[in-house]
């Protein structure tokens, strides 16, 4: 697997210069981000059995902290935070596109880099993978027909599916139709399902990779709404099964001032309803506009894992939102609220109740008193099963120029329940500031603390952090279409 | 066609020729000029002065002329020598000796905006019965108690459609030279010119384009070309605009005068955003009276209008500035970045378009999968991607997200698994930071619920993508599978056979015969 990244990379980076000496234009953006994210990650603990108070499995530490003691066992053991550990990800992303190949064709590239300026044994989700190749295609798009092929990255009703493999569209004034198809990759990762990574998380990981074969096609509805679907299979390799297969719809119509939007997510194998949705939303006078939305969500999950077999149940959901905008657009308040209610599990004991339904309000506040000033003010509060919190942010963003901001944001969150890591309060802010150097590069930093107050019986893990990034992105090159480079803002 | 202005007298008092003046003199002269100069102003108006015309008191030479041809003898003919009578004629009578000199001479003015020709309504006189008093004089006043012809006294016969002078049907033409053809209006003049009833509507300014060539011409009576280049950016490739040609006096006046903008009516419709390219495709130039390129590139980026956008003008240096569009940025999310369609966050902030609406936080997902708006159009392809990247980006949450996830991803506010792939993305992360199982469940795991072993089975029914971040699958194998204590995971209604059609493999993971024949 190295020896083909290598490979990949050196393809890549071979073949943007070659192609750019070929292109009419070649344009590469760059975003270079690090961060340095400080906390305590959770380790192993434990007291020796006569510290502990209480019979049973579980017993509590003079502190008041839980330990699960086995019979037997002359310690009863826990987690508690450990030492404080630095991680220092650092994430090189390229991105190109070379075209003026001929009519209609280009070359596109969407390459990251990974590595850690620190030599702390905390390590970044996915640091060990040093490069991917998340998109690479050739394109050929010639008035009705657009052809790729190569890695692609496609986002639509189904979420992410990524695939090596090939598309081709065909268009008819508005009306799309694509058929796609080529090795199934891991969603959102572009690693192939059989590849270590997965086996490295997870000890059943697929033993056979997987073909996507899919469709997709979107039409307008007169002028007022469109529709779409897409409809995706992943077949094992060896043919024995599937791993999915999925269908997904969407639909969208105005009319007499007010919208409709409609989705739905159908896992076709198990014959279930992922996600639906129905909203409506309409201007009301005064700049309000109010919206009431209808869901129902129910977890996917691809064939390779069994946990579907474990009859993941559902919730229906209704949300309404109110939102007022000023005539000058300079305010804006929003109010939102939710009540969910989730199927009978037909699981746990009567004894043992757990929370089957769930609500969510919140309410906003938006403020551009003019042109440099940003005042924005967020709460909300998610009561629910598995874990509830309520949280402000509030805020300020002054901007002297459109090239240059700064912003500060004070967060409070509090952890009212949750499955793991209890009962808590985080009292958080933030700074952060960009600038733009020249035309087409940018500079953004931020800096957060996040100080974690446990509350509740016992203690618990600690979890406050410090964070910083730095973000640097640029561009080199000019816009298809143009005869002139990137122009400031 | 006549070249007939106004008339105005200049009086000259004959001592003032004659003597040195003095005081009272002067004060005279000063007065008689300012007369001369306000009758001239008001007879500029085109409209008739009350009491006589000009400065001449016809009313008081009544008896001493009972034909208007004594003195006008060439206005019916249009012999311009004779249409004014001459000074030797006046003094005839005033030598001094039977009535005081009077000194007077004809200046001829420029062309004026009216276009009329005595001669031609000379020779309709006789023929309808219409004399000189049918327009300058009025029933019952004495026959020399003449005025300049009022407007409506030319609609009484010309009755083109014409409800009064300024009504929005009229037909200026008939009755009026193109502003650019009459130098003898001042720009003070011009910028006193009557508006039109039309004008004065709300959507006048929206929708003003003359439909034929007959209001084209109506317009070309007060407009020139720099009146219409104050606010329409293609003004020079317009025929209409172009044929009104240029004027100093109305160049003058635009000066330093802002562009108006209002919003045509169809702009507010539902299926604007949706369809107005459509409509700029049929009709280019209506969009480019207003909007040059650079409002359009405001949102379009992308390649999907390239054809239009190549068809509208660039705003020039000193011309219409076209409709200044900015963004407004939205928020995706509660809390998190601003984003406006270049996907950056540093926000050009006046607020003028919102193409999305209000709820664009639930629905752009639904809009884009259902080609309701096309997202290449206004959004580089990675704006979409430096959402829905996963790991590559930090815009999608709010700030701390890090420790306020758990709730969302308990509710599903957004489907985590659309960007996330919680075998890796999530456990990885938790089992770093020593959240996540690690095999052994003899460790105090759901620490603050003592019976969490009685409730787990709800708990993962109702939240089992929560359980995969942490937990590999093995953990519940180790006892909900034949290999283990042969705990039956299955909830009621599950169809072995509808999973064993689809991948038979995922059955023997944990039953080692075939289902059913535990």
């Amino acid at each position: 697997m190295t020896r083909l990244r290598v490979v990949a990379a050196l393809g890549i980076a071979g073949l943007l210069p070659v192609t750019s000496a070929r292109a009419q234009g070649v344009r590469i953006t760059g975003v270079t981000s690090m961060q340095a994210v400080d906390l305590r990650p959770l380790v192993d603990d434990s007291v020796p059995v006569g510290e502990a108070s209480g019979t049973g499995p579980y017993r509590a530490r003079a502190d008041g902290r839980l330990v699960r003691c086995i019979e037997g066992d002359s310690y009863c053991r826990f987690r508690s935070s450990g030492e404080r550990e630095l991680a220092t990800p650092l994430v090189q992303d390229l991105r190109a596109v070379a075209w003026g190949l001929g009519e209609g064709i280009s070359i596109h590239a969407h390459v990251r880099a990974r590595s850690s300026l620190g030599s702390s044994g905390l390590s970044w989700p996915r640091a060990d993978d040093s490069f991917d190749a998340i998109e690479v295609w050739l394109e050929i798009d010639r008035g009705a027909t657009r052809a790729r092929l190569g890695r692609q990255w496609a986002t639509g009703g189904l979420g992410v599916y990524n695939y090596d493999g090939g598309s081709l569209l065909l268009r008819r004034g508005r009306v799309r139709i694509e058929a796609f198809g080529g090795r199934s990759l891991v969603a959102g990762l572009n690693e192939p399902v059989t590849g270590p990574e997965l086996g490295s998380l997870d000890d059943l990981p697929p033993d056979e990779n997987g073909w996507l074969l899919g469709l997709a096609a979107s039409t307008p509805l007169g002028t007022r709404g469109a529709a779409g679907a897409t409809w995706q299979r992943v077949i094992r390799a060896d043919h024995a099964g599937l791993y999915s297969e999925r269908i997904g719809a969407d639909a969208s119509w105005r009319a007499f001032g007010a919208s409709a939007d409609f989705s739905v997510a159908w896992d076709v194998s198990a014959r279930e309803v992922n996600e639906a949705r129905l909203q409506v939303a309409r201007p009301l006078s005064s700049g309000l506009t109010a919206s009431v939305e209808a869901r129902r969500h129910r977890p996917f999950f691809e064939a390779w894992t069994i946990w579907g077999v474990f009859s993941p149940v559902a919730f229906d959901e209704a949300r309404a939102t109110l939102a007022w905008r000023s005539a000058s657009g300079a305010l804006g308040l929003d109010a939102r609220g939710g009540r969910r209610r989730y199927d009978e599990t037909s699981g746990g004991l009567e004894s043992t109740p757990l929370k089957d339904d769930g609500w969510r309000a919140g309410a906003g506040a938006e403020w551009l008193p003019d042109e440099r000033w940003l005042f924005h003010a967020d709460y909300d509060v998610d009561i629910g099963f598995g874990a509830s919190r309520s949280d402000v942010v509030a805020g300020a963003r002054w901007m002297p120029d459109e090239s240059r901001w700064l912003g500060v944001a004070a967060t409070a969150l509090q952890h009212i329940y949750e499955f793991r890591v209890g009962t808590g309060r985080v009292n958080g802010l933030r700074l952060e500031g960009g600038t733009r150097i020249g035309a087409d590069a940018r500079l953004v930093v931020d800096a957060a603390l996040h100080a974690h107050h446990q509350s509740g019986s016992g203690s618990s893990p600690d979890w406050s952090q410090r964070r910083f990034s730095l973000r640097l992105e640029w561009t080199v090159g000019r816009d298809p279409g143009t005869r002139v480079t990137r122009s400031a803002p | 066609m006549n070249r007939v202005g106004l008339v105005p007298f200049q009086l000259v008092s004959p001592s003032a020729r004659r003597h040195r003046p003095d005081l009272t003199c002067l004060t005279r002269i000063v007065g008689t000029a300012l007369v001369a100069l306000a009758l001239s102003l008001l007879g500029s108006t085109g409209y008739a002065q009350r009491g006589g015309q000009g400065g001449f008191p016809h009313q008081r030479h009544e008896r001493l002329f009972p034909l208007c041809e004594s003195c006008h003898a060439g206005i019916p003919g249009g012999d311009a020598a004779t249409s004014m009578p001459s000074e030797a004629s006046c003094r005839e009578c005033h030598n001094g000796t039977d009535e005081r000199v009077v000194s007077w001479r004809y200046v001829a003015r420029g062309q004026g905006l009216l276009r009329f020709s005595h001669a031609a309504h000379g020779r309709d006189v006789d023929s309808t019965g219409r004399s000189c008093v049918s327009c300058h004089g009025a029933a019952g006043t004495p026959r020399m108690a003449v005025h300049r012809a009022e407007p409506a006294t030319c609609l009484g016969c010309h009755t083109h459609r014409a409800t009064n002078h300024l009504a929005d049907d009229n037909r200026c033409a008939v009755c009026h030279v193109p502003l650019t053809a009459a130098p003898a209006l001042t720009s003070e003049r011009i910028a006193a010119l009557p508006r039109p009833v039309s004008h004065e509507q709300a959507d006048f300014a929206a929708a003003h384009q003359p439909a034929t060539p007959v209001a084209a011409a109506s317009c070309a009576v007060c407009h020139a070309r720099e009146s219409c280049a104050r606010c329409h950016v293609n003004a020079a490739t317009q025929p209409v605009i172009a044929a009104l040609g240029r004027d100093a006096r109305v160049a003058r006046l635009m000066a330093g005068r802002p562009a108006v903008y209002p919003v045509p009516a169809d702009h507010h419709a539902d299926a604007f955003d949706r369809g107005h390219g459509t409509l700029a495709r049929a009709n280019v130039d209506r969009c480019g009276a207003c909007h040059a390129r650079p409002s359009c590139t405001t949102c379009h980026i992308g390649s999907g209008a390239s054809d239009v956008l190549a068809r509208l003008p660039l705003a020039e240096r000193g011309g219409a500035p076209g409709v200044l569009l900015r963004l407004q940025p939205v928020r995706l999310r509660a809390a998190s970045p601003l984003l406006t369609a270049r996907g950056d966050t540093d926000a050009a902030l006046p607020r003028i378009v919102r193409v999305h609406g209000a709820n664009v936080r639930g629905t752009h997902g639904v809009e884009a999968s259902a080609g309701a708006l096309s997202c290449a159009g206004c959004h580089e392809q990675r704006f979409c991607s430096d959402c829905h990247a996963g790991e590559g980006t930090r815009r999608f949450h709010a700030a701390n997200f890090v420790q306020r996830h758990a709730a969302d991803s308990y509710g599903r506010e957004t489907e985590c698994s659309s960007c996330h792939n919680a075998e890796l993305f999530c456990r990885s992360c938790h089992r770093e930071s020593g959240l996540a199982s690690k095999g052994r469940l003899d460790v105090a795991f759901h620490d603050a619920q003592p019976l969490w072993l009685l409730q787990h089975g709800r708990a993962a029914r109702q939240g089992l993508q929560s359980c995969a971040t942490c937990h590999a699958q093995r953990d519940c194998m180790t006892c909900h599978s034949t290999i283990g204590w042969g705990v039956n995971p299955h909830g009621p209604g599950f169809r072995a056979e509808r999973l064993s059609s689809r991948n038979a493999t995922q059955c023997l993971m944990c039953h080692l015969q075939v289902p059913g024949r535990r």
